[in-house]
């Protein structure tokens, strides 16, 4: 049954939201582009703020059970940073993501002229508080700088899921 | 006929360990942004293993730097010497 089943969106998922916020993100930073820089201020910056927006894959928030294809989760994160030394830092932060989706598939061949059409739906709205460790070989004080990191990511999640389906017989 | 297969509210706790790289471009001496990519994920919910080597999460932001020790040190001594 499920290999005759066809599967294709209604509604587009949801991300304007992280769009409008990723340009907004890019206009400031090309506004500070134009500052003067200080090795000297560099090397004296203890702590840093951070403003994160990111897009975790389903698997990794979401359940097996009410998987839905495409269902990433954009996060946006506030995060405080520790540096431990020139090439190593600390990061603690709190995110929140959110993400909703409705899908249906029809089939024509479940039988002989009958539909079968199955909708499902999904809302995914979860809490972060993630802690990350990025460290770098290279020179610090180069304005392109490359890190290794590795976090770990408490989350606290709400899902709400929905599913129905139905078989149709076609009067024609 | 519509039958419906399931309506569920669950909240529930997880967590991921991940690891990747980030890439980050200093425009001065206080602010940069950056992007990154994690390579590798692990879900800690899952009975079974769910190591990713190539859907991880992506990631843009941007950072800003502090030294709020430092500066309430200066304050105080500038207004130490006006005192005197």
């Amino acid at each position: 049954m499920l290999n005759d089943y066809i599967c294709f969106p209604l509604f587009l998922f949801r991300r304007i939201t992280l769009l409008v916020a990723i340009i907004f993100i890019g206009i400031i930073s090309a506004a500070r582009a134009q500052q003067a820089s200080s090795e000297k201020e560099i090397q004296s910056g203890k702590s840093a703020i951070d403003i994160r927006l990111s897009v975790l894959p389903y698997d990794a928030v979401g359940t097996p059970e009410y998987r839905m294809p495409a269902l990433d989760v954009p996060f946006i994160h506030l995060s405080y940073i520790q540096r431990l030394s020139d090439r190593a830092n600390l990061q603690i932060g709190i995110g929140y993501g959110m993400n909703e989706a409705q899908q249906a598939g029809v089939s024509r061949h479940i039988k002989a002229d009958s539909i079968y059409m199955k909708e499902t739906y999904q809302h995914l709205s979860a809490v972060a508080i993630p802690f990350t460790f990025k460290w770098t070989p290279f020179n610090p004080g180069k304005r392109l700088q490359f890190y290794g990191s590795a976090s770990f990511t408490p989350l606290y999640r709400h899902i709400k899921a929905r599913a129905t389906e139905s078989l149709k017989v076609d009067p024609l | 006929m519509k039958t419906e297969l399931y309506n569920r509210n669950t909240s529930s706790f997880t967590a991921v360990a991940s690891a990747g790289i980030t890439m980050r471009y200093r425009f001065s001496a206080k602010w940069s942004a950056y992007a990154e990519s994690d390579f590798a994920y692990y879900n800690f919910e899952r009975k079974y293993s769910t190591i990713s080597l190539k859907n991880g999460a992506k990631s843009i932001g941007l950072n800003y730097n502090f030294t709020w020790k430092r500066e309430k040190q200066e304050v105080l001594k500038s207004n130490q010497i006006e005192q005197l």
